[in-house]
């Protein structure tokens, strides 16, 4: 009888923390924090813009780096076919990006992605930021479609801390007028364009540390058994049955002497690259070649300023000319 | 398989739990024994299948010397049979963890370039090997008279012990297999209670402290250079992230063991209280400890002739215990460092008598702290020349570097070369918050009892096992919410490996 009345407390207790986790998870999932409104607002911001361009068309997807360091205009002007700056965020995997980026890909269109190299990460193993967030809010179809103990993960991956810090963003003010600020800042490409900032926060030299050695060295759990590289090859796939070409190519990345002076800071660039290969994906360029002076970074180490973006892009249009350079497109 | 992975919790241990008592029930006792050893041998190779035939092999051909060393009259012959088997045993473990070490070392000395075999460290050698050894000489001393081949398998491959300890004996072990198997719902409460708490340090407590551990060592092994201030955070979180880490797995392998009606024995008694490293021994890795007192310290002389003997033999000891840990310099440095720390401790003790009141028994704890912390330093850094250079820093060598607000009171132009006032923290995961967790576990490891010490766990446990604290309906519902805290985490991320099971 005693060991009953025990195994009902434990379960009781079990079940008051679930509880506790769950009721608020169903109170928050109606009211999203400042970030995720955010990215909701961009991305939704985003997809008029491809669905304003006609296709044959050139997507650039990806993180924030791509918001930040391409610029869709001058490719658009270099080549003659309209681009769209469809840079997202790189707290999410590659997986829930291609989710979003699915429908709005057409026959003929032309897909580059220089994706963050933490968007490698293996997506069983890490459930991002983002995977997490959206779907509650705004992506309930992105749950219905993960395999049921993927979706049960995803689900349990919302932390109280997680759930305490959206409750306690809520009502941010201004929130809607500060977005629109902030979608001055964007051109019809969805560029972020006008940005001459310079290096402004001293987190820029303090994260080049550690942060990023630990993702080339890989140490973030990127190994070539990563389930992502398994969805690569899936979009991959997809791509080709749906005739959109799609290219690889390397982030753009701050300048860190350690790179050269630790060897195994390789390791991640020859894994992806030899991958890609294996998989007959096209990758442009050469990882050594996308790193840049601190000069022409602004927050982080894939932000670029205005200066920066318009030398990595005009990099990338110098990558894409032998694709791109005599192809003819009904637009230009 | 991890303890602290999904599929252990979720399908593994209810499995294995139910086909024990299921199988006891319905078959006898050996069946139940059966159907562990099968548990453990499943267990073992979830992680790399071919080595389960390294395991199976270590044990049979140990069985097959003790029967031997049993069966024979003539003392040399029973001599030699036991030193085949400790060598046997030795070359097992020499060849797997410390092949490539030799072949380094030798490189290095000869200018020979010899190739490295790369071999794949089999997971708990160096702690089957050792409770193999000790089963062999007590065989030999006539301390046990050996034991049916299946409880022998079940000693080894007890799964809760099997990959990172405790070191278990067979005195301990062995009269607990020959018990009847029952059912006891107490036990299996008080199991989860030390399971739950174990997986809270592992998971809440351990993981995030090594996010400050890992910032500062990886840095320092990334060539990043890093303040004092900095480098000392790194140190302690290293400190209470390897404790919280390996006590955690104890407290997990004892409440598994339990729920089977197993006692096995204390590993931790509060190390970090020690008022001397003498003390810290006696409270650290207990059943290393004795291992290392048992079967090299004595046995090599211990402190029967002499004074300078017992440092020699200290030092000796405490060298391999370090170099047990693993195939490196720094190991070996680190026991090293323990050994002399023994020594001049036990120096200490007999030429200077200190009062024993509040003052200086906090001295000594604080000495004691400080020194266990940076001989750590050895223990995780990459290598030698990171520790060397975390060393000259937390030193003050490389001068120091302080808050900005001692501007205030050094002004800008104080004249002193050494003393930096540009800021105590320079990386993006230190900050004085860290420093204030840190300080947060400080207090909880210096007044909080332990696991075992809450549930009233003691050496007598074994014998008296009705002494245990017993589980009421409060602390039930509270390993209910512990519980759920615990394993939230582990769908967010993926699971991280214990400390100790890279030795």
């Amino acid at each position: 009888m005693h060991s009953i009345k025990l195994s009902l407390s434990f379960l009781l207790g079990l079940s008051s923390a679930f509880g506790l986790w769950y009721g608020n998870l169903q109170f928050a999932s109606n009211k999203s924090d400042i970030n995720t409104i955010s990215h909701y607002n961009l991305w939704e911001y985003r997809t008029k813009l491809l669905e304003s361009k006609v296709s044959p068309k050139m997507v650039l997807c990806g993180g924030s780096n791509v918001t930040f360091s391409t610029r869709a205009y001058m490719i658009e002007k270099a080549f003659g076919l309209p681009v769209v700056n469809a840079g997202f965020n790189a707290g999410t995997s590659f997986k829930f990006l291609t989710w979003l980026i699915k429908p709005y890909l057409k026959s003929g269109d032309i897909l580059l992605m220089p994706l963050e190299y933490n968007l490698y990460r293996d997506c069983r193993r890490h459930i991002e930021y983002n995977d997490r967030e959206l779907p509650l809010s705004y992506y309930p179809e992105y749950y219905q479609e993960m395999d049921s103990l993927l979706w049960v993960r995803t689900l349990l991956s919302h932390s109280y801390r997680h759930i305490f810090n959206m409750r306690m963003n809520l009502g941010i003010p201004n929130h809607d007028n500060n977005f629109r600020l902030l979608l001055s800042h964007y051109n019809s490409n969805g560029d972020f364009i006008n940005n001459l900032r310079k290096n402004e926060n001293d987190e820029l030299n303090a994260k080049i540390r550690v942060e990023l050695l630990k993702e080339l060295t890989g140490e973030v759990m990127i190994t070539p058994e990563s389930a992502t590289w398994r969805e690569i090859e899936k979009f991959s796939h997809w791509c080709k049955k749906e005739q959109i070409s799609l290219y690889f190519t390397w982030p753009s990345l701050l300048e860190n002497p350690n790179y050269k002076k630790y060897s195994q800071s390789s390791y991640l660039p020859s894994l992806i690259e030899r991958k890609l290969i294996s998989m007959d994906i096209t990758i442009l360029g050469k990882h050594e070649n996308s790193f840049y002076p601190e000069e022409y970074f602004f927050d982080t180490i894939y932000h670029m300023n205005e200066v920066g973006a318009a030398i990595r892009t005009q990099q990338l249009i110098h990558l894409l000319e032998p694709f791109l350079g005599n192809f003819s497109f009904p637009n230009s | 398989m991890l303890f602290n992975s999904l599929e252990f919790i979720f399908v593994f241990l209810p499995v294995s739990v139910c086909c024990y008592f299921f199988s006891a029930k319905i078959g006898n006792d050996s069946v139940a024994k059966f159907s562990l050893v099968a548990a453990s041998f499943f267990f073992y190779s979830f992680w790399n299948p071919p080595y389960i035939a390294l395991l199976v092999l270590s044990i049979s051909i140990n069985y097959l010397l003790s029967l031997l060393i049993l069966k024979l009259s003539n003392t040399t012959k029973k001599k030699q049979v036991l030193i085949l088997a400790i060598a046997l045993n030795l070359t097992l473990i020499g060849y797997y963890k410390y092949c490539d070490f030799f072949i380094q070392n030798i490189n290095a000395i000869s200018g020979t370039s010899l190739s490295f075999q790369n071999i794949l460290l089999p997971l708990g050698i160096s702690f089957f090997t050792f409770q193999q050894i000790a089963y062999q000489v007590d065989i030999f001393k006539g301390k046990t008279n050996g034991d049916c081949f299946l409880n022998y398998i079940l000693f080894v491959s007890f799964f809760p012990q099997l990959i990172a300890g405790p070191i278990v004996h067979h005195k301990e072990m062995m009269p607990q297999f020959k018990k009847a198997i029952y059912w006891n719902p107490h036990r299996l409460f008080q199991g989860l209670t030390f399971f739950t708490l174990g997986l809270f340090k592992k998971i809440i407590i351990a993981d995030n402290i090594a996010i400050y551990a890992n910032t500062v060592f990886d840095g320092y092994a990334a060539q990043s250079s890093f303040s004092i201030i900095e480098t000392w955070v790194g140190i302690f979180a290293y400190c209470f992230q390897i404790y919280f880490d390996f006590s955690g797995y104890t407290d997990m392998a004892i409440g598994l063991a339990l729920i089977f009606g197993i006692f096995l024995p204390l590993n931790f008694n509060s190390p970090y209280k020690a008022c001397s490293i003498i003390d810290f021994w006696r409270r650290w890795h207990m059943t290393l400890s004795r291992f290392l007192r048992d079967y090299l310290y004595i046995p090599i002389g211990g402190n029967r002739k002499g004074e300078s003997t017992r440092h020699r033999n200290l030092l000796i000891t405490m060298l391999i215990g370090g170099f047990w840990h693993g195939a490196s310099w720094n190991f070996i440095i680190w026991g090293g460092i323990h050994g002399l720390a023994l020594s001049i401790n036990h120096i200490f003790r007999k030429f200077v008598c200190l009062p024993n009141n509040f003052l200086f028994r906090n001295l000594a704890f604080g000495v004691t702290f400080l020194t266990v912390s940076y001989a750590w330093v050895f223990f995780r850094a990459s290598n030698i020349d990171v520790a060397l250079n975390m060393t000259k820093v937390c030193f003050g060598m490389n001068g120091i570097d302080l808050p900005r607000f001692f501007s205030l009171f050094l002004g800008s132009d104080h004249g002193l070369d050494f003393i930096r006032v540009n800021g105590a923290f320079t990386s993006l995961f230190l900050n004085y918050h860290s420093v204030a967790y840190l300080f947060g576990l400080f207090l909880i490891i210096k007044f909080l009892p332990t696991t075992s010490q809450w549930m009233k766990w003691s050496i007598n446990s074994f014998s008296k096992d009705t002494s245990l604290r017993k589980v009421g309906i409060t602390w039930a519902y509270c390993m209910g919410l512990i519980f759920f805290i615990s394993i939230k985490p582990l769908f967010d991320s993926s699971t991280s490996e214990f400390l100790y099971f890279n030795f």
